[in-house]
C-alpha cells in the first residue's frame, strides 16, 4: 500500500507539472553594440595621420554599430565612452561626439573623431571605445550574432602621427616581409597608397595581385639600392622583399 | 513484497500481450534489373552538332516498366564524390532529354562532361544509371594556328585537326576589330579554366577565346605597364597550372592562371641587372620556370607564383658539362626532347653547340656538344625536337636537317623547291599535360612561303626520323606570308 501511494503521488506530480508553454516574447530595454564581420574584420583598427596624402589635423573613423532589440520610430541616444586600457586623452587626441541611432534604423556608423597632436609624432596611443548605457539604449549583448558577424561592446583604435603597423600586416607578411616603418613607407612611396588590406581581411587586394606586388617592390628596391645603397629600417636591418 | 510482484507481473503481461501473430501477407518478387548498353568510347561532338545515343536496354523481368528516362550532363567538379549514386548526385547538372534515345543539339559550353543516363521503373521507382564521358568541342577545338602577313595585315588562320581550314578566324569572329601593328606570332594557352589564344603584333598582345576566337582583351589593359613595342614574343603556361608568362624584347611578364586568381600581367620580372631572355620557356619539377639570359650568358630560374628571377650558384663540381650560372654562349633556338630534356642550340665566337638542360633534375646541366657535323647550322634559327627520340630538326632556307643528338651528326631529310622558304617548323606534340594523341612526335609540321602563297605541310616521320615516303602527307595552301605556327591543344 505504501508503494502504491508513492506511485500515485508521483503520477499526480508529473501530471500537475504539465503546463502550456507561454508564448515566448522578449521584453527588456533595447541595446546597442559595435559589430564586425567574422574573419574578415576584427574588433580593432589602426590609423595613422601619415596615411593622408593631404595633411590633416583631425580625421573621422567610422565604426559600425547595430541595434540589439526592436526598431523604434524615434531616434535614440547612443553613449560611447573611453574604456579601461585607453592611453589617448579625450579632447587632445580624440572626441567622442554625441550621436543617435536614427529612427527606424537597425545600424549606424559612429563617427569617432581623431585629433593629430604633436605628441603623436613620437608615440602611438590607444583608445578603447566602450558602449555605456544611455537613456535610450543599454549595452547590447556581445558575441557571435550570426554565422558571419560578431557583436562587441568594446572597439580598439590605435593611432599616431607616425606610420603605425596596420592591423592586417600579419596576413600579408608572407608576401612582403615582417613589418618595419621603413618597409611600410617604401611600399607607400612605390604604390602611392597606404591601404594594403588583403581581400581576406575586408580589403580588395587578392592573391593574384600580391604575387605581382612583391615583384614590383623588388624592382623598386633594386632601383633604390642602385641609387642610394641598401635600404635600412629603423632597427638597422636591411629591407628586402621575398622572391 | 506483494506490490513488487504485482508491478513486475503487470510489466511482463504487457510485454506478452504486445506479441502478435504475424499474418505474413507479403509476396516476394525478383527485382527487375536493367542492362544498358551504350557507347564504348568517349562521345565527341562539335558544339551545336547533335549528340546521338541509342542505348540498348534489356530487362531481366520482361514486361516491367513503364520507364521514365533522363539524360543529364555535368562536369567532374560538380560531383560530391567520384562515386555518383542516387543519394550522391551531381550538385549541378543540365538535363538534356527525357526521351529513351538521346538526340539533342550540343549547346553546352565546350569542355569535358559526364553524360548520365538514368532509367526509372515507375512501378518500383527503382532507378539505374550509367555514365559516359562526353566532350563538346568548340568549332576550333584543336589544330594549327597559322599566323601570316596578308597584304600588310595580320591574318590568323586555323587548320583544324580534321583538316578543315578556317581562314582569318579573328576577322570572322570579330567584325570591326582591327589589330594594329605588324603581325608576329600566336600562342594557345590551354589549362584548367584557361582556354586562350594570345596574338602578338609589334604593337601589343590581343587575347581571344580559343573556342571561338571572340576577343577578350588586349595590352596595355592586360598588363601593369605597357609592353610595346613587342619584339620576339613568346607565351607559355607552366606545367603546375599556376602561371602564364609573356616574353617580349627579352623581358618576362607573369600572371596567374585563371584557376589561381585574376590579375594583370606583372611588371617586368625582377632579376639580375640588364638580363634579356631568349624567348623560350622551359619547365620541370625542380626548376619550374627556366629561361636563358642572352646578356648574362646564363640560365635564370624562378619558382611558380614568383615574379623574380634567381641565378644559379657557381658550379664547383667536376664532371658537369657546363656551369648553369656561367654558360658563356648565346642561345639561338631549342625545343623539348624526351624526358623533359630541352635541346638548345647555342653559339659562341668559335662554334655552335647542342646544349641540353633537364629542369626535372636538381643538377639540370645536361650536355654541351660541339655541332661540328651539322651542315649550315650557322644559318639555322628554326628547331623542332622529337620527344621520343633524341633528334633535333632544323631548317635552313628550303631544307630540313635532322641532327642526331647521340651521334652528333646531322643529315638532310627534306628539301622544298628552291623558291619555297621555310618560315616555321614545329613537331606535332602535346603539352606535358592533357590528352595524348598517337600522332604526337611522328609528324613534323612546316610552314613555307614562296613569295605569293603561304603553305602548311605535314611531314610524317619514320622511327629513324626520316620523312615517310620522302614526301608530305598533307598540304594546306592559301595563306599569306606565314610568320609563325603553333598548335592549339585540345581543352582539358
Amino acid at each position: 500500500m505504501k508503494y502504491l501511494s508513492i506511485i500515485f503521488v508521483m503520477l499526480m506530480m508529473m501530471l500537475a507539472s504539465c503546463k502550456k508553454d507561454p508564448d515566448a516574447v522578449f521584453s527588456g530595454k533595447d541595446g546597442i553594440t559595435f559589430y564586425y564581420k567574422s574573419g574578415a574584420e576584427q574588433d580593432s583598427v589602426s590609423y595613422s595621420f601619415k596615411f593622408n596624402k593631404v595633411p590633416k589635423t583631425r580625421d573621422t573613423v567610422w565604426i559600425k554599430m547595430r541595434l540589439v532589440g526592436k526598431l523604434s520610430g524615434k531616434a535614440r541616444k547612443i553613449k560611447v565612452i573611453a574604456g579601461a586600457g585607453t592611453t589617448a586623452t579625450q579632447g587632445s587626441h580624440f572626441i567622442l561626439p554625441d550621436f543617435v541611432l536614427p529612427a527606424d534604423s537597425f545600424q549606424v556608423r559612429y563617427p569617432l573623431v581623431l585629433l593629430s597632436s604633436d605628441d603623436l609624432n613620437t608615440k602611438a596611443v590607444r583608445l578603447v571605445l566602450q558602449i555605456a548605457e544611455s537613456e535610450d539604449l543599454v549595452v547590447g549583448t556581445r558575441g557571435a550574432a550570426d554565422v558571419s558577424t560578431v557583436n562587441a561592446v568594446q572597439f580598439k583604435v590605435n593611432f599616431s602621427n607616425r606610420l603605425i603597423k596596420p592591423d592586417y600586416w600579419s596576413y600579408i607578411a608572407y608576401y612582403i616581409g615582417e613589418y618595419s616603418a621603413v618597409r611600410y613607407q617604401f611600399m607607400i612611396d612605390v604604390f602611392g597608397m597606404s591601404d594594403f588590406r588583403p581581400d581576406t581581411k575586408g580589403g580588395i587586394i587578392g592573391y593574384a595581385q600580391w604575387v605581382n606586388i612583391k615583384g614590383r617592390l623588388r624592382n623598386a628596391l633594386d632601383e633604390y639600392v642602385s641609387q642610394h645603397g641598401p635600404l635600412l629600417d629603423e632597427n638597422g636591418g636591411k629591407v628586402e622583399f621575398p622572391l | 513484497m506483494r506490490i513488487k510482484e504485482i508491478i513486475w507481473g503487470t510489466c511482463i503481461c504487457s510485454l506478452l500481450f504486445a506479441c502478435k501473430k504475424d499474418n505474413n501477407k507479403y509476396n516476394y518478387s525478383n527485382v527487375n534489373e536493367l542492362n544498358i548498353t551504350g557507347p564504348k568510347e568517349e562521345i565527341l561532338v562539335v558544339q551545336r552538332d547533335t549528340i546521338r545515343v541509342n542505348p540498348v536496354i534489356t530487362e531481366s523481368q520482361s514486361g516491367s516498366g513503364p520507364y521514365t528516362y533522363k539524360w543529364e550532363i555535368y562536369r567532374s567538379k560538380d560531383l560530391n564524390s567520384w562515386e555518383i549514386t542516387p543519394i550522391n548526385p551531381a550538385t549541378t547538372s543540365t538535363v538534356l532529354s527525357t526521351e529513351k534515345n538521346l538526340k539533342v543539339p550540343a549547346l553546352a559550353a565546350p569542355g569535358t562532361y559526364l553524360l548520365q543516363y538514368t532509367i526509372t521503373d515507375t512501378k518500383t521507382t527503382l532507378r539505374q544509371s550509367v555514365r559516359y564521358p562526353l566532350t563538346i568541342n568548340g568549332k576550333y577545338y584543336e589544330g594549327w594556328l597559322v599566323m601570316a602577313d596578308k597584304a600588310g595585315k595580320t591574318e590568323l588562320s586555323f587548320v583544324r585537326q580534321d583538316g578543315t581550314v578556317f581562314p582569318d578566324v579573328i576577322g570572322i569572329s570579330n567584325p570591326g576589330l582591327s589589330l594594329s601593328g605588324k603581325p608576329l606570332a600566336a600562342f594557345s594557352g590551354i589549362q584548367s579554366k584557361l582556354e586562350d589564344v594570345n596574338v602578338f603584333t609589334d604593337q601589343g598582345m590581343y587575347r581571344f577565346s580559343a573556342n571561338d576566337f571572340a576577343f577578350t582583351g588586349k595590352s596595355p589593359d592586360l598588363f601593369e605597364k605597357p609592353i610595346n613595342p613587342v619584339v620576339n614574343p613568346a607565351y607559355a603556361v607552366n606545367s603546375v597550372n599556376f602561371d602564364q608568362y609573356v616574353v617580349s624584347n627579352g623581358n618576362v611578364y607573369g600572371t596567374l592562371a585563371p584557376n589561381q586568381g585574376i590579375a594583370k600581367y606583372s611588371e617586368r620580372f625582377n632579376g639580375p641587372a640588364g638580363y634579356s631572355v631568349f624567348p623560350y620557356f622551359m619547365s620541370g619539377n625542380q626548376f619550374w620556370t627556366l629561361f636563358y639570359d642572352n646578356i648574362g650568358k646564363r640560365f635564370l630560374h624562378a619558382t611558380y607564383t614568383s615574379r623574380s628571377f634567381s641565378t644559379f650558384p657557381a658550379n664547383t663540381e667536376t664532371g658537369i658539362a657546363f656551369d648553369m650560372s656561367n654558360v658563356g654562349k648565346t642561345m639561338i633556338g631549342g625545343d623539348r626532347g624526351p624526358n623533359t630534356e630541352y635541346f638548345l642550340v647555342m653559339k659562341d665566337a668559335s662554334a655552335y653547340y647542342l646544349c641540353s638542360v633537364l629542369p626535372n633534375n636538381k643538377k639540370p646541366a645536361g650536355v654541351m656538344d660541339k655541332m661540328d657535323a651539322a651542315p649550315e647550322i650557322d644559318k639555322a634559327v628554326l628547331f623542332a625536337a622529337s620527344e621520343v627520340n633524341k633528334q633535333l630538326y632544323y631548317a635552313v632556307a628550303n631544307k630540313i636537317y635532322l641532327y642526331d643528338v647521340l651521334a652528333k651528326t646531322a643529315r638532310l631529310v627534306y628539301t622544298f623547291p628552291a623558291n619555297q622558304q621555310i618560315k616555321d617548323l614545329k613537331m606535332f606534340k602535346g603539352q606535358e599535360w592533357g590528352k595524348s594523341n598517337p600522332l604526337y612526335n611522328t609528324r613534323l609540321v612546316v610552314a613555307t612561303y614562296n613569295g605569293a602563297e603561304g603553305e602548311l605541310y605535314y611531314l610524317d616521320l619514320l622511327p629513324i626520323g626520316d620523312v615517310a615516303n620522302g614526301t608530305y602527307s598533307k598540304k594546306f595552301g592559301g595563306f599569306g606570308n606565314i610568320l609563325q605556327i603553333n598548335y592549339r591543344n585540345p581543352n582539358l
